[in-house]
């Protein structure tokens, strides 16, 4: 990918007149988990103001859904294909009722099947990541559900994670797709510290020798943050992600969401 | 720096070369190019929707493509297989093709041609200023019996 420029050129508009900008991230409503969680959102596109990565949520009672996915390929048409999913997920949880995180993302991979299925060879492919939440608020109770994106959760600073299914939603078609339900074991009167992210975050390169940060150096960096509040997490997080980076490019987008529980 | 007139024909050249690619590759469906313009009026010439990007570094100007809903509509179903797409979708293809050939431009002419990330818009934003000292050619083509504008404006 090309460098570009983050200013325009002296066309009385800035990028507050971008309309795909405005679409896309206000897909992301960092104030709607915010204001029923102790949560912090990192959005960081690979370039320009659109990207594969997406955010859902839908709160129904107690129960706060969340989901985040990390579709295939990058920029504007990536941006229209998480538009997808989060019509699919609105269809099968609003609409629906689905309520197990499993069942909801088996019924997403068949929403993908029946629409995309015959529609091959196109140029950006309806696969994707996609981590699944089920917060119950009253009675703090986590259930999980993962394609190809896990869980990490830090309870007394020592890190677990729940693996998720190989498979991704939307692609694969040929095989069954059982995505199960995890129960997130939270120890009473102790805070946990939990965490989506697409791949985006432990490819990034950079370092003294350009490598990937991988899932090692995305621990090291949790790790370090465990005794800090969630606020200061975010900024902790996005320094860290600026100092491997340093001047090498970002060739993935990065979604990131930790909340305590 | 001003862009001289073989330096200006050149760069819309690329621009056309580009577009051309764009759709020969990527759609298998080539595009026709109509008789180009310089734009001596005031005012742009827009269709319903536009993908625009901003040129600095040795050239100074900006390139957008316009085209009304339809032919985004064949192109996303082309792409990626939404048939029904939204405006933002729509907006989004905009964005896209406006990005991919300005940066096929940037890698023919290497780093001082700097480009900006796209701005998508729908109609004509009022706020739309176009500098006096910039010259604008048009680029009428037609994709798939689509009419679109190809625009640079270049100091």
């Amino acid at each position: 990918m090309i460098d570009q420029e983050p200013a325009y050129f002296n066309l009385g508009l800035s990028s507050d007149q971008d309309q795909t900008k405005r679409n896309y991230f206000s897909m992301f409503p960092e104030e709607i988990v915010a204001s029923v969680l102790d949560a912090f959102i990192i959005n960081k596109p690979m370039t320009g103001s659109a990207g594969g990565d997406g955010f859902w949520v839908h709160q129904a009672g107690s129960d706060l859904y969340l989901s985040l996915f990390d579709c295939m390929g990058h920029g504007h048409l990536a941006s229209m294909m998480t538009r997808v999913y989060t019509k699919y997920l609105d269809k099968i949880v609003k609409e629906e009722g689905v309520t197990d995180p499993g069942t909801i993302l088996r019924y997403l991979h068949h929403q993908l099947m029946s629409k995309f299925k015959e529609k091959s060879n196109k140029q950006m492919g309806p696969a994707a990541d996609v981590g699944l939440l089920k917060v119950n608020l009253d009675v703090r109770k986590l259930e999980f559900s993962g394609a190809k994106m896990g869980l990490i959760q830090y309870e007394d600073n020592k890190p677990t994670e729940i693996k998720a299914s190989r498979f991704q939603v939307g692609d694969m078609y040929e095989y069954p797709h059982d995505y199960k339900t995890s129960s997130v074991e939270l120890k009473p009167d102790v805070t946990s510290h939990i965490y989506l992210m697409s791949d985006g975050f432990k490819d990034l390169m950079g370092g003294f020798d350009e490598k990937k940060l991988s899932s090692k150096g995305v621990h090291r960096i949790l790790a370090k943050i465990q005794d800090q509040p969630i606020v200061k997490q975010k900024e902790s997080v996005l320094s860290e992600i600026k100092d491997w980076q340093g001047s090498t490019l970002q060739y993935d987008d990065i979604l990131i969401l930790g909340f305590a529980i | 720096m001003k862009t001289s007139k073989a330096e200006f024909d050149a760069t819309c050249n690329l621009f056309i070369n580009s577009v051309n690619n764009y759709f020969r590759h990527l759609t298998e469906v080539d595009s026709e190019l109509n008789v180009p313009y310089l734009k001596e009026s005031e005012g742009l010439v827009l269709k319903d929707y536009t993908g625009m990007i901003g040129i600095s570094g040795n050239r100074k100007g900006f390139v957008y493509i316009s085209a009304n809903r339809d032919m985004y509509e064949d192109l996303i179903k082309i792409f990626i297989g939404i048939d029904t797409p939204s405006d933002e979708d729509i907006l989004d293809m905009a964005g896209e093709i406006s990005n991919v050939v300005a940066g096929n431009v940037r890698a023919n002419l290497g780093a001082n041609f700097m480009i900006s990330v796209p701005l998508v818009f729908q109609g004509m934003p009022e706020q739309l200023k176009i500098p006096d000292d910039v010259s604008i050619y048009v680029i009428p083509i037609m994709w798939n019996n689509h009419e679109a504008y190809v625009v640079i404006g270049l100091q």
